[in-house]
């Protein structure tokens, strides 16, 4: 394949070339895909969430883009420079791109997108991103004309400077879709998210964006200048709906591959004509402790409650063996992943003896210490169902060793209001130990590691940032400081790998597994293979049979 | 919702009163008769059942409905199918499914009769007022009752409960506020109706106060319908917490209501091949409501058949 | 009858403004809001805050209760909170596809109850009777999600009779006739879960109406003078048992309404309804306050047609 593609660049010049009958296993067809819940905005630059991202991938093209290893591949551009004071990232554009209405991809599309971003009128929540380039704060306070850290070499060729070496910043050009200056600068930046662009995108990706259905689907085609070629089907179909229901619609063939809840995967798994595959993710699930208290706050009973749950029946029973276990607050596919952690074991005994050495004493079935009862509610974030199933198994598990657990259940944002808590006239402040004890969430790395570092950093406790368990560990604040300007990845590899140990001696976050996801997909979608990345890895060479 | 919130104005069907279909021998109507107060008394007998074993659910619960069936190793017993141990077998996440459904049937048959009571409550007050004051009160009042009925439940439950932690208390609370109209409307009417016979006249002319007057000549004729609208009530609040739950804002778990557990059961490969997950929710959610529907039907012919079918 | 519809659509109006009223009140006691469902480590909480500020998320609740007043007076129904989309659009593209799903089941609950109704009400305490009434009652019995899946199983998934969900078949282009039958096909399962749990009462009544009509003097005399049975039972009977069932129409439109709710969510249907359950769970606050209305207004607007149909039916009736 790679050959071929040379040989037709040769052949055609600059000009993006359709190669869809040497790549394809077959041209044309409708293939329908689906998700769980509907996208909320197809404008890239406005509060992506999973769902949103998913279409957008198909009509949008970024500068470079994520591979399996995670690291980065050219997109539209086609090579990228780094200068010698690794400040200055220099992107070359290929030649000959265009957006699906035809206008050319040029860096001023690309300046435009990320100036957008550091706008004044901007409030589409990723400005922090991009904080990191010179000139971004001051452009975004209204005192300068331009972000003086990005600038336009010629037509092709575009830099980026960053105030300081700044190691995650791959990650985040590889996170930016890259926007039509023509399309998206004719609408003030503050009303993007209520123009119609927002629901029409026009992007340079692999389909064009055909029609958005609310509460059915999105339907994109076949965009004949993609870069890469001319995708293999003709149109592509992305349903929304109920897990259940569209599980049922994938077992009747309505629909060609669609994500599977655990709890359907072995009706797939036996279903003739359907493919179960089971896929590595990069997220995992712990229990959140909030440190600030007495009984949180004594190291004892967090690594007794680490010891008493039996994170393998989680695994074995819940996650009906899809999924795997997790010693740290990285997930274990990633180079983050300290391989030497200590694992934790299952031990409900050595638990038991921890809270009694600890001064911890049985009376009648809960502990007590200094007339303190070791009793902790346990917020449950509905929205997971395995997840939502740990938590009477964590809470039996917890009161063999004396721990009195009370299960609260409540959708994420009333969680919210404990983790990020406010006065009653609405001001953020900062969270006390009465807020919470224990809670139920999952993590993940979208693309860095140094996004844990407004969790795990003392100066980002609310109402400054995401630190809502209170971690001071001024060491580990200091590795992510530095985890974040260091460029050798040798170096950075073993910083993350020391704050992952030091997170597991710590246990701030029990973790507790690290599940899998499953997808069902038809036989006839040939080259259909979620990964890492998500469910779209290479649609432009997906077809049908 | 699923359940129409029936204004016993609803003339009985089948189970109705004997004598009003084409002419019958005596014999058979007695039969009849027989049969249809049969059914309510076999119903009646069956919600009895499910409500002794609701109210004695920790005594003759076989396990604790919240714990997981650890082992000696730690090892849990996830959907395991029915066998010695657990008659039911266990859920998704190793519990007893029997014990479950005994403390769920506690906290489903709860929110049926507490709601309903609150509904009749909430209603006869408010019709009582209404229909014994009349002019600009009732106006008031039976305005704001219109505006409640018209109103789709569901969609200010929904709207409700999202924004009020769902709970077992909240629920009832939401069911019964929202439900109170057809009370209201029948103990209005009742009233109203009383008001002019001649023994309430009478106590009025005699200077009785109002209170009195009511409690002693309107309440006692004013029962019964409400009893059947009641009843039914029981019915309709069960139902729409297991929609409730369907949707995600019913009773929380880990507390267990049949709505709740036979949520939890929805699922393709649950419905297909581990049978012992929805069948005893979703038998108990049907056979109670059922019962209920029935009862309430024969309560209605019991009480008064001729008074049924006066609003229609 | 105009001074009526007028004095009725003047009291709607009120009813409507409290319904809103205690929309908004509740939110009052919101956990969260909209933004929060968008927490993620990418965004700062400054970034979140200032999209709050802009949404007017941090203002009072009053404040926020007048200006949304005022916007819905100028007949803006304002824009989504998730997704910036006007709402008016948003709701706009729901309200057929609702429509279409209640308006067929309710031909066909009202048709199944007239002929349920009359036959039963022939032949009263009869193996017939009990039957369609035990099964009548067996359809309320069932939470309508349960019913809907096992429908899916069995029809769809089983049988392969119907498609599982949607509105038509996304994927296929259909065109003309064919597109119309792919439509109708989608429609069958979730019309027969409506059905299923709403013919009982109408049944119920048509059959209590009828029976009643049949002992009425009229009948009587139609009957002694040697009418056929079949005539009587249509011509006379059903006739007059009808009229009590014109005021059930009205009744029966929010009970539809909620009864789509869940419907729509399990057969993936477009509605109102699952708007509905989603914006609640997005704290999309616009959305839900507008389809309250939307769906009060509805229900408004469907009694004050079947209490004008029950004037016209009956010439006894007499508004002012």
């Amino acid at each position: 394949m790679v050959v071929r593609l040379v040989l037709a660049s040769l052949l055609f010049g600059f000009l993006p070339v359709a190669l869809a009958q040497d790549t394809c296993a077959s041209v044309g067809g409708t293939a329908t895909i689906a998700q769980w819940s509907e996208p909320g905005n197809l404008n890239p630059l406005i509060f992506p969430t999973t769902y949103d991202t998913n279409v957008q991938e198909l009509v949008f093209a970024r500068l470079i883009r994520p591979t399996a290893d995670l690291t980065f591949e050219p997109d539209l551009a086609e090579s990228w420079t780094v200068s010698d004071d690794a400040r200055t990232l220099t992107f070359t554009l290929r030649e000959g791109l265009t957006f699906h209405d035809g206008a050319p991809v040029t860096a001023q599309d690309v300046a435009f997108t990320f100036t957008s971003m550091a706008d004044p009128a901007y409030d589409g929540g990723r400005f922090a991103e991009i904080s990191i380039l010179v000139g971004a704060e001051a452009y975004r306070e209204g005192t300068a004309d331009a972000v003086e850290g990005i600038v336009v070499v010629d037509d092709r060729t575009i830099s980026f400077t960053t105030t300081e070496p700044f190691a995650p910043f791959l990650p985040v050009i590889g996170g930016i879709f890259i926007l039509p200056e023509h399309v998206y600068g004719a609408v003030p930046i503050g009303n993007w998210q209520e123009d119609a662009s927002n629901r029409n995108p026009v992007g340079s990706g692999a389909f064009v964006f055909d029609e958005y259905r609310p509460g059915e689907f999105v339907s994109v085609s076949a965009f004949e200048g993609y870069w890469e070629g001319r995708p293999c089907l003709d149109r592509l179909i992305v349903r929304f709906g109920d897990q259940n229901t569209l599980l049922a619609a994938l077992l009747a063939g309505e629909i060609d591959a669609a994500p599977v809840p655990i709890d359907g995967a072995t009706s797939v798994a036996n279903a003739a004509g359907l493919d179960l595959l089971v896929i590595d993710t990069l997220n995992f699930q712990y229990i959140g402790t909030n440190l600030r208290g007495p009984l949180l706050g004594d190291a004892a009973v967090r690594e007794a409650i680490a010891h008493a749950v039996n994170r393998q029946a989680i695994v074995t029973g819940l996650l009906q063996g899809y999924g795997g276990l997790i010693d740290t607050v990285f997930p274990t596919n990633h180079w983050s992943y300290p391989p030497d952690v200590a694992p934790i074991a299952y031990d409900p005994a050595a638990a038991a003896e921890i809270l009694e050495a600890a001064g911890w004493t049985l009376q009648g079935g809960v502990r007590v210490k200094d007339g303190q009862e070791l009793s902790l509610r346990l917020f449950v974030p509905t929205g997971n169902l395995v997840r939502e199933r740990t938590a009477p198994l964590i809470q039996a598990n917890l009161r063999q060793i004396g721990i009195a657990v009370e299960i609260q259940t409540m959708d994420f944002p009333t969680l919210v209001t404990y983790l990020l808590p406010r006065e009653a006239d609405g001001t953020p402040r900062a969270v006390t130990a009465e807020d919470f004890d224990l809670f139920l969430l999952g993590f993940g790395i979208e693309r860095d590691p140094n996004e844990y570092l407004s969790y795990l950093v003392e100066t980002d406790m609310p109402p400054n940032g995401y630190n809502f368990i209170g971690v001071a560990e001024a060491e580990i604040a200091a590795l992510m400081r530095e985890g974040r300007v260091t460029l050798d990845q040798d170096a950075r590899t073993e910083i993350y790998r020391e704050v992952g140990r030091q997170m597991r001696d710590l246990l701030a976050w029990v973790p507790l597994y690290q599940a899998q996801d499953l997808y069902g997909a038809n036989e006839r979608l040939v080259g259909f293979g979620p990964d890492v990345r998500g469910i779209n890895v290479d649609v432009a060479r997906w077809s049908l049979r | 919702m699923t359940v129409p919130a029936t204004p016993p104005a609803a003339p009985p069907a089948p189970l109705g009163p004997p004598g009003c279909g084409r002419a019958e021998g005596p014999a058979r109507r007695t039969w009849r008769a027989f049969r249809r107060h049969r059914l309510a008394l076999v119903s009646a007998a069956v919600l009895l059942v499910a409500g002794v074993a609701a109210v004695a659910a920790p005594w003759i619960a076989p396990h604790d409905p919240y714990d997981l069936a650890i082992g000696a190793n730690g090892e849990i017993a996830f959907a395991a199918p029915p066998n010695g141990t657990f008659p039911l077998g266990t859920d998704a996440i190793g519990r007893d499914v029997l014990s479950r459904l005994l403390y769920g049937g506690r906290v489903s048959l709860s929110i049926g009769l507490v709601a309903a009571l609150v509904a009749i409550t909430v209603g006869s007050v408010l019709g009582l007022v209404a229909g014994w004051f009349g002019g600009w009160t009732d106006r008031v009042v039976s305005r704001f009752a219109d505006a409640v009925a018209t109103f789709p439940a569901l969609f200010l439950i929904l709207t409700i409960s999202s924004f009020v932690a769902p709970s077992v208390v909240s629920v009832i609370a939401i069911i019964g506020f929202l439900s109170w109209m057809p009370a209201f409307r029948l103990m209005r009417a009742e009233v109203l109706k009383l008001r002019t016979t001649v023994y309430v006249e009478a106590a009025r002319a005699l200077g009785g106060p109002h209170v009195r007057i009511m409690a002693v000549h309107l309440l006692p004729n004013a029962i019964p319908p409400i009893v059947v609208q009641a009843t039914l009530g029981v019915a309709e609040a069960i139902l729409t917490e297991s929609a409730l739950s369907f949707l995600g804002l019913g009773v929380q778990p880990p507390v267990a209501s049949w709505g709740n557990m036979l949520a939890d059961a929805r699922s393709i490969t649950v419905l297909s091949s581990q049978p012992w997950l929805w069948i005893p929710p979703g038998a108990a959610i049907f056979v109670t409501v059922l019962c209920i529907n029935f009862l309430g039907d024969g309560l209605r012919d019991a009480i008064n058949p001729r008074a049924t079918r006066q609003r229609l | 009858m105009l001074p009526y519809v007028v004095h009725r659509l003047a009291q709607g109006a009120v009813i409507l403004l409290l319904v809103s009223f205690v929309g908004f009140a509740i939110t009052l006691a919101a956990p969260g809001n909209a933004m929060q469902t968008f927490i993620d480590p990418g965004i700062s909480v400054e970034d979140l805050r200032a999209a709050e500020a802009r949404l007017g998320l941090d203002q009072p609740v009053p404040v926020q209760y007048l200006r949304w007043l005022g916007q819905v007076a100028t007949g803006n129904l304002g824009w989504s909170s998730r997704t910036g989309a006007p709402v008016a659009d948003l709701i706009g593209a729901r309200v057929r596809p609702t429509l279409t799903l209640m308006g067929t089941a309710f031909v066909l609950t009202l048709a199944l109850a007239l002929w349920l109704g009359t036959i039963t009400a022939a032949r009263p305490y009869t193996w017939l009777d009990y039957g369609v009434t035990g099964a009548a009652f067996a359809g309320i019995s069932v939470p309508s999600f349960f019913s809907g899946m096992v429908l899916i199983y069995v029809f769809a998934l089983q049988l392969g009779w119907f498609p599982t969900s949607g509105l038509e078949s996304y994927a296929a282009d259909y065109e003309g006739w064919a597109r119309w039958l792919d439509r109708a096909r989608h429609l069958v399962l979730p019309v027969s879960v409506l059905v299923l749990t709403g013919a009982a009462e109408l049944v119920r009544h048509v059959r209590g109406a009828v029976v009643e009509a049949l002992q009425e003097d009229y009948v009587r005399t139609a009957r002694g003078k040697g009418a056929p049975p079949g005539r009587v039972l249509r011509h006379h009977a059903l006739r007059n048992g009808l009229l009590p069932v014109v005021t059930l129409v009205g009744l029966a439109l929010p009970r539809l309404l909620a009864g789509s709710v869940v419907v729509e969510v399990i057969f993936a249907w477009p509605g109102m309804g699952r708007l509905l359950v989603e914006s609640v769970f997005a704290r999309d606050v616009p959305v839900a306050m507008a389809i309250n209305l939307v769906a009060a207004s509805l229900v408004l607007l469907g009694s004050l047609l079947a209490d004008v149909a029950y004037a016209v039916v009956d010439p006894r009736v007499r508004y002012g």
